[in-house]
């Protein structure tokens, strides 16, 4: 008997969630954000490498904006997009390891989570990211059960786009590698070529970016290092840390799904005698101790350990569909509801009376900065062939943005002296005043 | 050069130039305790660091 197909129904709630959130940008009447203008930057000039990030978040955007203009809409897109493609790849590997009723809700659930609820209206580069290992986890296991180089070469590719996008992606292989080991049935693929050309083939297509941060003296990985304070002597122990970060991914996958995967994971051993949930945790519990390690000791932001995600909305519907459908559905309901109140909380105050403050708008981050490069323009413009400069940021990120100057550059008397041109520029904060 | 900051005031970087001019400050009320504020100067001449 053949299963159910739930693909229809996920496509048309994608499709509707997708459309909805492209209307919550325009009615909350938000600007980007500066990371976001930060790379639409970036994705004027396109390069190898940038000072933060590897390139794909740029050639999105380029590509995005080469077809719809500069609007905000355009540069969103491509995050707007790439997480319902998400939720299909979880649909595929849901349906591959257990069903197609858990593909569904695995879905679902990644299209409901918070993380993605917020992380959709703007567009970074956890989107590449976690649909690169979705895609590469579903390519492995294809790999894993069938004799040939496709699925290898595939699962391959995706790493390597995937580290192109954010070298988080670098945590696919040790998970990859353990799955192989653990598994008496896999472990003959370690005595393969395949898997050893699919890792290569990932590192070949890193390659241009390691070039590239060798001739620019290692930016991304200096400031990947700053982030983590490794290198920094600020490494200590930092319980509130890690307290902060757990709290952060228990909220990123939602109040109730966050305690049904807390649930999950405390009955690790038990699932562990099920080969599909024991591939599954392979892919939750390294990337998280590996994170929580590095936030005890360090720092870690809450979406450093963003894949986990992946598995985890598979765990979660596989777990308890069975026995507890109605917490899953609970779960979803719960991060749609919370989703909708965060998108319409301006609306909310404004009818109960609340006056939005500093306080408590979360948007306030993506407010005023097209109105304030308005305010600029006319001083810039009085003084043609100036160049615009400053030492922040943001706001010059934002006034880089709207106002294409044909120079600009950042005051920042410690770097070598380079302007930045409309037609060449690096980034910038890479560009000092000459 | 067109300096655009979030200080009233730029004495160190405003010597670093033959002469500096505020040309104008820019402010977008957002909320009632929020709003952004730039200043921009007019930096003529650059002496170098």
């Amino acid at each position: 008997m053949t299963e159910r197909s739930y693909a229809p129904l996920l496509a048309i709630i994608a499709a509707l969630l997708t459309a909805y959130r492209l209307w919550v940008i325009r009615h909350l009447g938000i600007d980007l954000y500066v990371d976001e203008a930060y790379y639409w930057g970036w994705s004027q000039a396109l390069d190898w490498g940038y000072f933060s990030k590897p390139p794909v978040i740029a050639a999105l955007i380029a590509a995005s904006t080469a077809l719809l203009g500069n609007g905000i809409i355009a540069i969103k897109l491509p995050s707007l997009l790439i997480y319902p493609a998400t939720a299909f790849a979880l649909y595929a590997l849901g349906t591959r390891l257990y069903s197609t009723r858990v593909g569904f809700w695995a879905g679902l659930a990644f299209m409901s989570m918070p993380l993605v609820a917020a992380l959709g209206l703007f567009v970074s580069t956890d989107a590449p990211l976690l649909l690169c290992w979705s895609l590469a986890l579903l390519f492995l296991l294809r790999a894993l059960e069938r004799e040939g180089w496709a699925n290898w070469l595939a699962c391959g590719t995706l790493i390597g786009i995937g580290l192109m996008s954010k070298y988080t992606m670098a945590a696919f292989l040790p998970s990859a590698l353990l799955l192989v080991i653990l598994d008496p049935r896999h472990r003959r693929w370690l005595a393969r070529p395949q898997p050893w050309v699919a890792v290569l083939l990932a590192v070949a297509i890193l390659a241009p970016n390691l070039y590239w941060n060798w001739t620019h003296d290692f930016p991304t990985f200096r400031h990947t290092a700053e982030i983590t304070r490794v290198g920094h002597g600020e490494r200590g122990w930092h319980p509130a840390q890690l307290g902060e970060f757990i709290g952060a991914q228990w909220l990123s996958f939602g109040p109730l799904l966050g305690v049904l995967l807390g649930w999950a994971l405390l009955r690790s051993r038990k699932l562990w005698r099920e080969r599909a949930h024991r591939t599954l945790l392979i892919f939750i519990v390294p990337l998280l101790l590996l994170v929580s390690a590095q936030a005890l000791t360090g720092r870690a932001n809450g979406n450093w350990a963003a894949p986990i995600f992946v598995a985890s909305c598979l765990l979660v519907p596989a777990v308890f569909l069975a026995d507890k459908r109605r917490w899953v559905v609970a779960g979803v309901v719960v991060n749609l509801v919370a989703s909708l109140a965060a998108y319409h909380w301006p609306d909310i105050a404004r009818a109960t009376g609340i006056e939005l403050t500093a306080k408590n708008d979360p948007y306030k981050r993506a407010r005023g900065w097209i109105n304030l490069a308005d305010g600029v323009a006319p001083l810039l413009a009085e003084h043609p062939g100036t160049i615009l400069v400053g030492e922040d940021r943001e706001i010059i990120a934002h006034l880089v943005y709207r106002l294409h100057p044909a120079e600009y550059a950042a005051w920042n008397p410690g770097r070598p002296p380079a302007t930045t041109t409309r037609s060449s520029p690096p980034s910038p904060t890479s560009a000092a005043v000459t | 050069m067109i300096y655009v900051g979030r200080q009233a005031a730029i004495p160190a970087i405003a010597e670093r130039f033959a002469s500096s001019e505020l040309l104008g400050k820019v402010v977008v009320p957002i909320h009632k305790d929020f709003r952004r504020e730039v200043y921009v100067f007019l930096l003529k001449d650059f002496k170098g660091y």
